[in-house]
This record gives structure tokens, C-alpha cells and sequence, in this order.
């Protein structure tokens, strides 16, 4: 049986952390530490509706649950915690979860579930952006790593300018961004994607 | 640099003693679906193990209890929410004391320290739910074993001289603490606690400063946090920005509907059943620990063992550790160690000779000084708090 969790500890910019003391000033800086998912329908939903609020290792350390007691815990971030997400991705994550992480076998009740959920007709890169983007990158912003952001200048000091560029970083990213390869999120859905970044943040 | 050897169930190692335990029909069935414990290094800390990353939540390895004062670096983390401080000037942290008192207060590191009367002692701080794992059936949550508490020498103000500078006005009921932590998102409750009046007016409450003759750790609330001696650690807020006196009672998400228990004298419903009635979950319960042999540990017969561990008492003081090696059908008395005092645990030790080769369940049974001890049964209650059953530690003998 495969490792459910590869932990791969990523390196802050500064550096992995000792205090500093200057003067009046205490800080740290925290390091970014990575938890890989088991793959599954659904997966970069929950990666980028769940981990734009806490580490995936939440999801990793529970002990395995029902369907129903997952879609309890989906139900407590979205009423509780105010988590901004869709009926459809509730639907697609607690199935996501319950296959991958639950007592119930297999993720093939997790595909259906996940594939009967998604629109029929093709979604717009906005769209795609807001599904898979917008918890950590709202706004052109970055929640995770402040500096990161998706404006114009940022981009381009990096060399990222054209659409295939972002779609590297997508495939490839930074620290604290979870990976998305061509099975969580197509080619040209990613193409669209970048497209609307290279559009909407000036 | 040690390395931290037990798994999250108390994996056991040695092939040989496998296969007698195995032929014993005593291995749990889930025993081997068990992950090893994940070692990271935080700033501040040392190797912990890891839950979770963001917020942080670090877990003591066992062996650090061998201390009796638990090292700074070595405690565990625990926070709420994924935006904690990481950088404080004290230059310009101010804690605002205010609402409904006489006068509003804006105290620096420099008027906490020097305005007010500096008291020291020794608390054990808690998690309330350390030991989580435990229950069966599980509950979901933060996935503690044993490692959400350390035994801490903390000074600071008292919280009532604090107060007593503010002025409180009649009609005042409770007092709130908000911390310099953030939600990560806008509809998350921030974390405020509160506690009653009388509980913020005993001498025992404090700001606390210093963990253990230091200043605090980053990880571990500075500039300066509450310390509630006797209750779970959900009180003692960290990194402290704001004490409000309220003349209303509190109701925030972190008192209600978060850490309560059901409403009855053994906190406790039959397992997988919700509670009826509810209260804020408040003052610690006894409990005892077997530090040392650790889950799993091989032994050689005819040789000595120091069975070690700790205990404490929610504020009494222990009066006595029971120890049991052979599956509790007989008991003998563990010798206590240094008392610093009520609220600190006491690390107590029995020497036992093993006979034969074999497995061994050994069990440590503490009563505080007004009587209250562990239960042996599993009590459960659906959030997973205040884990305090007479475990069994598994040795094998070879």
C-alpha cells in the first residue's frame, strides 16, 4: 500500500527559521510544509477550497469516516466557518473525502459523484480561476505568500508573460500552491485560466 | 539530537515480541494501519511532531516528560487559526484593557512588567484535547496522543491587579482575552475566550510573561498571554492584545457551541452519542502518565525497571500513583517525587523486577487530594476532551 502522505519541507524564502532578535523586534518565519494528497476526483477542489484556510495534513491525520460524518465536517466549514463554497464543490468534496479518506472503498463512487456534479457546457477562464484559483489568489492577491501576487509587474519581474508561462507554474509551482497536473486540470482549461489572469490584473 | 520512536498507536517493534504478542491474540486490529510520527523543526522548537502546519500545531514527543520542568523549546503548539503572529515589536505592543471600567488601559511590555507585582509558579498547561486519539470510536479533531501538555514555570501580573488598575464598574460579569491572532477568511470567528469574574479576580490568574525564566516563545504566545492554572489550556489566550471587562454575558463561537461537554459529573455521554445539555469545558481532571518504558519497549527478564511517569490533579495536589504490571489484578504505591505545588505535576517512579519473558500491560492509577482518580472504562464524549483513563502501556520482556 502507498505512503498515504509524502510530507516534503519547502524552504521559506528566508530561509528555515531561527528567531531573530533585533532590538525591540521578535520574529520567525514559519516554514512551508507540503501534504500530498491521494489522488481521487475531486482532489484540487479540496486542495484549493480547503487549503485556503488551513494545511491539508488536517484532512491526513483523521481518523478514516463515514460519507456522512465527511460531509458533517464539509457542512461545519461552510455553516460554521463561513467557508465560501458551492453546493456542487460541498458535493464533490465530502465524495472526494468519504472515497479517499473514508471507511467506504474506492474512489469510483467518487468519480461519478464528482463528474454527474460538474456543468455541461465549457466554463469560462473566470470561471476556472474562481474554482481553482480565487481562495488563495482573490483579487490578483496571495494569501499564502504575500509577495506572490498576479499583477502585471510581479509577473513579469519573475519573466512570467505569456500564457504558457503561468501554465508552467501551474503544472510547477511554488512553495505553499498546491501542484495541478493535466488530470486535475486539463491543458486548455489551464490555458483559459491563465489566459484570465493576463487579462484582469494590470 | 534525539530521535522520537513511538507511532501514533504505540506501534511495537521487535519481531520477536510481534510474534509473541501476535500469538497472544493481543495485538489491536488497527495496530498496523498506524503512521509514523512526523519530526519537524519549527522556529523556537526542536523537533516536535507534527499535525498540522498552518496553524501550527506541535505535538511533545514522550520523552521530554522525563523532565520535570518541560524545556521552552520542546512545548507543544497549538493554535486556531491560520494567522498567527510572527513578528512582534515590543516598541509598540500595546495590551488595551477596557470595556467596562473606570478607565481604559494601554499597557506596554515595559508597564506590565514594572507597574505591577511579578509572581511566579509552576502549572501544568493542558490542551483539552490531549489524548484525543485515544477514544474509541474516534472522534475527529487535532489527532493528539499524549503530547499537548508540558509543565511550565510561568510569571507575569496578576490579572486582578491589571483589572484593579482599569477600575472594574458594578454590573461587570465576565472578562474577555483576544489575542493578536487572526481568522483566515471573514466569516470565521476570531478566537476570544472569557472567564468568570471571580475566576479573573483569583490571585492565580495572570498575564503571563515568562515561560520558564524566559520570554515567551513566538510559538507559544508572546509577548504575553493568559494562564489559567487548573483549567484546559483553551483559556489561556495567546499573544494577548485585548482584555475586555464585559457587563454582558459572552457569547462567542469559542464558548459556545465550541469546547463544552455534556452537562453531568463524568463529562461523558455512551460512545458515539450526542449530549443532551452542554457546559464550557472548564477545570482539568486527574490523570497520570507512564513516561517511561515506552509503548513497545523490549526489556530484558531478571533486571530492574524504572517504571516512570507523571501525574496531576486540576489544582489539588496528588496524593498517591498506583501501579499495576500485570494487568491490574494487583497494585503497588509509586514513590512521588519534587512537589512545587498544586498546580504543577509530580513525576512519581516504581521499581519493578520482571519475571518471565512475555508481555506485559503495565497501568498507573493517580488520586488527587479530594479524591478524584481515573476511571478504568472509556469515558466518551463527542468532542474528544479531558482523556484521563488508566492506560495501558505494552512492554515485551524477552
Amino acid at each position: 500500500m502507498k505512503k498515504a502522505a509524502v510530507i516534503v519541507i519547502l524552504l521559506a524564502v528566508a530561509g528555515f527559521a531561527n528567531a531573530q532578535e533585533r532590538a525591540s523586534v521578535r520574529s520567525i518565519t514559519l516554514p512551508v510544509i507540503e501534504t500530498e494528497l491521494k489522488e481521487g476526483a475531486g482532489k484540487a477542489g479540496v486542495m484549493s477550497n480547503c487549503g485556503s484556510c488551513h494545511s491539508l495534513d488536517y484532512i491526513v491525520m483523521q481518523p478514516k469516516m463515514s460519507r456522512g460524518e465527511w460531509a458533517a465536517s464539509v457542512g461545519k466549514m461552510r455553516n460554521t466557518f463561513g467557508a465560501p463554497v458551492s453546493d456542487e464543490d460541498a458535493g464533490a468534496i465530502a465524495s472526494y473525502l468519504a472515497g479517499s479518506y473514508g471507511t467506504e472503498k474506492g474512489t469510483v463512487v467518487a468519480a461519478a459523484t464528482a463528474s454527474a456534479a460538474e456543468p455541461a457546457k465549457k466554463p469560462s477562464g473566470e470561471e476556472l480561476f474562481k474554482k481553482h484559483c480565487a481562495a488563495c489568489h482573490k483579487d490578483g492577491g496571495n494569501i499564502i505568500r504575500k509577495d506572490k501576487t498576479l499583477f502585471k509587474k510581479e509577473l513579469e519581474k519573475r519573466g512570467i508573460k505569456k500564457a504558457g508561462d503561468i501554465v508552467k507554474v501551474i503544472r510547477k509551482p511554488g512553495p505553499g500552491m498546491p501542484k495541478m497536473d493535466e488530470k486535475a486540470l486539463p491543458d486548455p482549461e489551464a490555458k483559459a485560466i491563465a489566459e484570465y489572469i493576463l487579462k484582469t490584473f494590470k | 539530537m534525539s530521535y522520537y520512536a513511538l507511532t501514533r498507536r504505540g506501534f511495537i517493534r521487535t519481531a520477536g515480541a510481534l510474534t509473541a504478542l501476535a500469538a497472544a491474540g493481543k495485538l489491536p486490529a488497527d495496530l498496523f494501519a498506524a503512521e509514523k510520527p512526523r519530526l519537524v523543526r519549527f522556529p523556537e522548537k526542536t523537533d516536535l511532531i507534527l499535525l498540522t502546519s498552518r496553524p501550527p500545531q506541535l505535538e511533545t514527543p514522550l520523552h521530554f516528560f522525563k523532565e520535570l520542568l518541560t524545556p521552552n523549546d520542546a512545548l507543544f503548539v497549538r493554535w486556531h487559526l491560520a494567522n498567527i503572529p510572527t513578528s512582534v515589536d515590543l516598541a509598540s505592543w500595546k495590551l488595551l484593557v477596557g470595556g467596562n471600567t473606570e478607565r481604559k488601559l494601554e499597557l506596554s511590555m515595559d508597564d506590565l512588567r514594572a507597574s505591577f507585582e511579578k509572581v511566579e509558579y509552576t502549572a501544568v498547561i493542558q490542551c483539552s484535547g490531549n489524548g484525543r486519539s485515544f477514544f474509541t470510536p474516534r472522534i475527529p479533531g487535532g489527532q493528539w496522543n499524549n503530547g499537548a501538555m508540558g509543565n511550565v514555570t510561568w510569571a507575569g501580573a496578576r490579572l486582578k491587579d491589571v483589572l484593579a488598575a482599569a477600575g472594574i464598574k458594578a454590573g461587570s460579569g465576565e472578562v474577555a482575552f483576544n489575542g493578536l491572532d487572526e481568522p483566515p477568511a471573514p466569516k470565521v470567528p476570531d478566537y476570544v475566550k472569557s472567564i468568570p469574574m471571580d475566576l479573573a479576580l483569583d490571585e492565580e490568574t495572570i498575564v503571563a510573561y515568562e515561560m520558564n525564566g524566559e520570554p515567551l516563545l513566538i510559538l507559544n504566545g508572546f509577548p504575553a498571554r493568559l494562564v489559567v492554572p487548573g483549567w484546559y489550556a483553551t483559556y489561556w489566550v495567546k499573544a494577548l492584545s485585548e482584555i475586555t471587562v464585559l457587563s454582558t454575558e459572552f457569547a462567542g463561537f469559542w464558548k459556545k457551541p465550541a469546547y463544552r461537554i455534556p452537562d453531568n459529573p463524568c463529562a461523558c455521554v455512551p460512545p458515539g452519542a450526542k449530549a443532551a445539555k452542554t457546559v464550557p469545558i472548564t477545570r482539568m481532571n486527574t490523570r497520570s502518565v507512564i513516561v517511561s518504558p515506552e509503548a513497545g519497549a523490549t526489556l530484558a527478564k531478571d533486571r530492574p525497571v524504572e517504571i516512570m511517569g507523571i501525574a496531576f490533579a486540576g489544582g489539588y495536589g496528588i496524593k498517591d500513583v498506583i501501579v499495576s504490571t500485570d494487568d491490574g489484578k494487583t497494585w503497588g504505591a509509586a514513590k512521588l517525587g519534587r512537589d512545587l505545588g498544586k498546580h504543577s505535576w509530580v513525576q512519581w517512579r516504581y521499581t519493578w523486577k520482571p519475571g518471565g519473558a512475555g508481555s506485559y500491560r503495565l497501568m498507573a492509577k493517580a488520586t488527587n487530594s479530594i479524591g478524584e482518580s481515573q476511571p478504568f472504562g472509556r469515558l466518551w464524549n463527542p468532542s474528544g476532551y479531558m482523556w484521563n483513563t488508566v492506560e495501558k502501556t505494552e512492554v515485551a520482556v524477552l
